[in-house]
């Protein structure tokens, strides 16, 4: 069942000492991933810390999503992965895109529906839902649009959707996985407040971005995963110029923004 | 009070436990249906030839086999015909002129030993009761035929004298007359050649008469018969 969204993204944040139990601490422990003969990740140990911003890093194909859905316990991974639940347990996911039929006869709205209630959603979004999927599409700015198709929506547009539904329910833990991706600079910069709110309300927010200047900006960690961890620390003392160079030198791939 | 508080090892997608569950899913269903055929399974009632009965497959040569095999499936059609026709019986005639073997004189009634055919219906009384008898025209060839109808009617209370012993649970019986008397040696009878039509159709008068009654065995005794396992 939805829990009723807390006006997480507009009040003030709440105390030191209840924002302590809001997020979960993860711990990845000699955490590897193997498809066939494909070692994907190997070795990974990290932790991320609760109530912070930890940004995951790395050149295309180095393991991040899978690192990411290893998390959500859908790869079968290998090692441990540990997570504290000081509170509740709801975690909130946006994935890298969306893949759907264009043609889908599916509103916003409906997708909502989808997302928060079980019975079917061409009944129509129930009524006690309406309140919090509203206040997460404002969240986003997608409220004017909530009656437009899915199949209508820009490639930004549908990722604030995506951004929306997971806020409902209000999550614990928040999994991100690029999802800028296709963002204008408004919408870029509606995500890094919202993010910003989330955190100041004891959220954990896993995130991984290509992104390196808004990296530095706003995580409190960052982890370079390429099969292995290339480095992990705080934004300022991991992305130095050095370390950047000596990762794009040995991986092509690596896109740098800074 | 952090009552809430857990700590959740994140578990790896893998089949591992679907595969444990279909495993334990299939054997329980090897379970049931195992234990559920062993207790509803009953063997086959073993088919016992009596002594006044002969089979159909193994008794018979391959002529009178032609002729029990038609006259099997005409009686199917005259049991037909008795519940159409207000359980009236058919003449031989009427069967003749339906084509219906081995009633009719075609190239195989020839080749039967040209069996004669005529009709009894006992009693007007007891309209459920009819007999055919086919006489053997060449004893070397084949032996005679009767076919005794008999038609349940026991609700209507009809049939209490000689009925029960012909009816119990078959519309008709098929008989058969050896003239060489290869089957009777052990009978002090001696066989006739010319053999009248029974007066009364129960059992024991056919029995007493000479008459055997042809038991259609089917299928396991034809592959017995195949594996040349014989009959009992």
């Amino acid at each position: 069942m939805v829990k009723v969204m807390t006006d997480l993204l507009t009040s003030q944040p709440l105390p030191d000492s209840h924002k302590s139990f809001s997020g979960p601490c993860i711990s990845f422990e000699r955490v590897g991933l193997r498809f066939g003969n494909t070692t994907i990740l190997e070795d990974i140990n990290f932790n991320v810390e609760n109530g912070t911003i930890h940004c995951l890093i790395g050149p295309n194909g180095g393991g991040k999503t899978c690192l990411a859905r290893s998390l959500l316990g859908q790869m079968p991974h290998t090692g441990r992965i540990t997570i504290n639940w000081p509170a509740g347990k709801v975690i909130g996911y946006v994935p890298q895109l969306l893949d759907f039929d264009h043609t889908l006869p599916i509103t916003v709205d409906d997708f909502m529906a989808m997302i928060c209630q079980d019975h079917p959603a061409f009944f129509g979004l129930k009524k006690k839902h309406h309140d919090a999927v509203t206040r997460s599409l404002a969240a986003v700015g997608m409220e004017s649009l909530r009656k437009r198709q899915m199949g209508q929506l820009s490639g930004g547009e549908r990722q604030r959707v995506l951004f929306a539904q997971a806020l409902l329910p209000s999550p614990d833990l928040l999994i991100l996985d690029e999802p800028m991706t296709g963002l204008d600079e408004v919408g870029s910069s509606l995500f890094e407040d919202m993010l910003i709110k989330l955190k100041n309300n004891g959220v954990t927010i896993f995130w991984i971005h290509h992104d390196l200047k808004q990296v530095k900006k706003m995580a409190d960690f960052v982890t370079c995963v390429n099969r292995k961890i290339l480095f992990s620390g705080s934004p300022a003392d991991v992305l130095t110029a050095d370390r950047i160079l000596n990762v794009l030198s040995r991986e092509q791939a690596f896109p740098v923004n800074l | 009070m952090r009552s809430k508080e857990a700590i959740q090892i994140v578990r790896p997608a893998g089949t591992r436990y679907e595969s444990m569950y279909l495993c334990l899913a299939m054997l329980v269903v090897i379970l049931v249906s195992g234990t559920a055929i062993l207790h509803r399974t009953r063997s086959d009632e073993q088919k016992v030839l009596l002594d006044y009965q002969m089979s159909g497959y193994g008794d018979l040569n391959s002529f009178e086999q032609g002729t029990f095999n038609d006259l099997y499936a005409a009686a199917l059609e005259i049991d037909a015909y008795h519940d159409e026709n207000d359980e009236k019986w058919p003449s031989i005639r009427e069967l003749e002129d339906q084509f219906i073997p081995p009633f009719i004189h075609d190239q195989a009634w020839k080749k039967r030993g040209k069996l004669l055919w005529t009709q009894k219906v006992p009693n007007v009384k007891y309209t459920h009761v009819a007999a055919y008898m086919g006489k053997t025209s060449d004893p070397e060839v084949s032996g005679s035929f009767l076919l005794v109808m008999s038609h349940r009617h026991r609700a209507e209370g009809d049939n209490k004298s000689e009925a029960p012993d012909f009816h119990e649970d078959q519309p008709f019986r098929i008989w058969y007359y050896n003239h060489k008397s290869r089957l009777y040696s052990k009978r002090p009878r001696h066989p006739q050649r010319n053999i009248p039509f029974p007066d009364s159709f129960i059992i024991q008068n056919l029995i007493m008469k000479g008459w055997k009654e042809v038991v259609p065995y089917k299928g396991e005794d034809e592959i017995r018969r195949l594996n040349g396992e014989g009959y009992d």
